[in-house]
């Protein structure tokens, strides 16, 4: 009998929840560094044939005792099969070949090969979108239709993205993978910003799949994981991030209702947010105050601050008004400075709110968000006709069903007219 | 009891556009349905196949050399399988987790014609 014992079906087979993403990350970092960019997409065929092998051997032969290990090992023997194929690479893969005779998947490597990946594929001369979409893909392991919907991009434009990043590695010289990361600063700052991005790609919540977004942000916390235990001593912003995401995954289920609809901050569950989360933001903030201020030590401040309040008005909005301020020396930017006349109408009175927010009107009218949170605080502050009014531009700036549902039920609250005397 | 072959032919281009998450599910949903083979009783053995070989064809014995993954659906495995009747085998190739994904399972009984007595 082929088929070896297994305790229970029920039982997940995998010991890993995601183990084929986290293997197609893994390996193809440690290929690609190994073999070089000019033979990626071999690199990727490799992948999905030791996949596709997995499916045939494992059924009937069981699972291998160390599955990852056994991916790698496939998918290189499958990658050499395609450069002896191909006589351009045929030299290549025979002194490849001479030199590293034996191949394992070794924990320290494969580490060290997507660290190099994230700040390789960081590349300033790439777009940002760029730079997410390769590493979802790459690093994350996701697939392209995954990353469609994932980055509410179609798909021929992620596979055209993807292209064009591979075309442009190819173009760099083959050592852009051995960057020395400790000696990058400006690499950092670019590889952090990545991380931001990617997280709030999946922590976005006007779009349908949860599941999926809870993933990426798991694969940015898990990216920056690597990183804080790379540098998070030297190089304490990494740190600072990965508070910032932990207090934000805390929220991540109270964020939406069961019907997959944005509930805001005042109006979530706080009895719902994940306690072990929240400490691990906290742990990752108290061990590492900074000399220098950094825009990510601010923002998991004051996602602390939140994490800590017992309801929205017992938040100490004062504090988080100081921290926003302290962001805006840094980053003037206008969504910074709404989120900022947020924090002082709950300090100071919402008419000192709506007078900063008037005082926004130029740099932020484009953005629904801003007439959202301006008639917001025209509604608090009893003045229905002005509230309305904010509403219907918000309505105009945005064409995503999910977001005018918000928006409408936003305008149904407001009284309709003033009683006719 | 009376003894089958079962081949599994796999749609290429489909595997291959799948991500590895998708291909994770595809591969765990297959060894349940394998498992579940064993406990009835049914799995006698089986195996994948490799992509490459070659086929011998005709009187003269002409060899044509795989790979065959360019060919759409391709045999990608096989089991033998032990059950009372085709029928019974038909409903079990029903459940082999490759039709979710387009592919094609045939079932052939074995020829087993006893000697005459």
């Amino acid at each position: 009998m082929p088929h070896p014992p297994n305790p229970s079906s029920a039982q997940p087979i995998f010991s890993t929840e995601h183990l084929f993403r986290e293997t197609y990350g893994e390996v193809f970092s440690l290929l690609y560094r190994r073999y070089g960019p000019a033979h990626q997409e071999s690199i990727e065929d490799a992948l999905q044939e030791a996949f596709y092998a997995a499916l045939k051997v494992w059924p009937t032969k069981g699972l291998p005792q160390k599955p990852q290990a056994w991916l790698l090992t496939v998918a290189q023997h499958k990658l050499l099969n395609h450069l002896k194929r191909s006589n351009l690479h045929q030299a290549a893969a025979q002194q490849y070949a001479q030199e590293n005779p034996a191949v394992a998947l070794c924990e320290g490597e494969t580490q060290e090969s997507q660290l190099q990946l994230l700040f390789a594929c960081c590349h300033p001369k790439l777009s940002e979108s760029a730079q997410i979409i390769f590493a979802l893909k790459h690093l994350g392991g996701f697939g392209v239709e995954e990353i469609a919907q994932g980055v509410q991009q179609s798909k021929e434009a992620v596979y055209k993205s993807l292209q064009r990043s591979r075309k442009f590695f190819q173009t760099l010289s083959p050592d852009f993978m051995e960057l020395d990361i400790q000696a990058s600063p400006d690499r950092l700052q670019n590889v952090l910003r990545i991380l931001y991005l990617l997280f709030n790609e999946g922590y976005d919540t006007t779009q349908g799949n949860n599941l999926l977004n809870r993933d990426i942000c798991l694969e940015a916390v898990r990216l920056t994981h690597l990183l804080q235990e790379k540098m998070g001593q030297q190089r304490l912003e990494v740190r600072h991030l990965l508070a910032l995401q932990y207090f934000q995954l805390s929220r991540f289920e109270t964020r939406l209702d069961d019907q997959g609809r944005f509930v805001p901050l005042s109006r979530q569950d706080r009895s719902q947010w994940d306690k072990p989360l929240i400490s691990r933001g906290y742990h990752f903030l108290k061990e590492a105050f900074p000399r220098q201020l950094n825009p990510y030590y601010l923002q998991a401040c004051i996602a602390g601050l939140h994490a800590a309040a017992p309801t929205y008005a017992q938040t100490d909005w004062c504090a988080i008004k100081r921290l926003y301020d302290l962001l805006l020396q840094q980053n003037n930017s206008f969504i910074i400075a709404l989120n900022s006349a947020i924090a002082v109408a709950e300090c100071d009175g919402v008419a000192q709110g709506i007078n900063l927010l008037l005082d926004l009107k130029e740099s932020a009218a484009h953005y629904y968000l801003y007439h959202i949170a301006l008639g917001d605080l025209y509604h608090r502050s009893r003045q229905p006709a002005q509230a309305k009014a904010c509403y219907q531009t918000a309505l105009r700036l945005t064409s995503s069903p999910a977001r005018q549902e918000i928006i409408q039920q936003k305008q149904e609250q407001v009284p309709t007219s003033q009683p006719e005397a | 009891m009376k003894n089958y072959l079962l081949l599994l032919y796999d749609h290429v281009d489909t595997l291959q556009e799948m991500s590895p998450e998708e291909m994770q599910k595809l591969v765990q949903a297959h060894m349940q349905w394998t498992e579940k083979l064993a406990q009835l009783g049914h799995l006698r053995g089986g195996d994948g196949l490799e992509e490459t070989g070659a086929y011998i064809k005709g009187k003269n014995a002409l060899v044509t050399d795989g790979p065959f993954i360019e060919t759409k659906e391709m045999i990608g495995g096989y089991y033998l399988l032990q059950a009372e009747s085709l029928e019974q085998v038909v409903e079990l190739a029903k459940e082999c987790p490759c039709h979710l994904w387009g592919g094609t399972t045939e079932v052939r009984p074995i020829m087993d014609y006893a000697p005459p007595a």
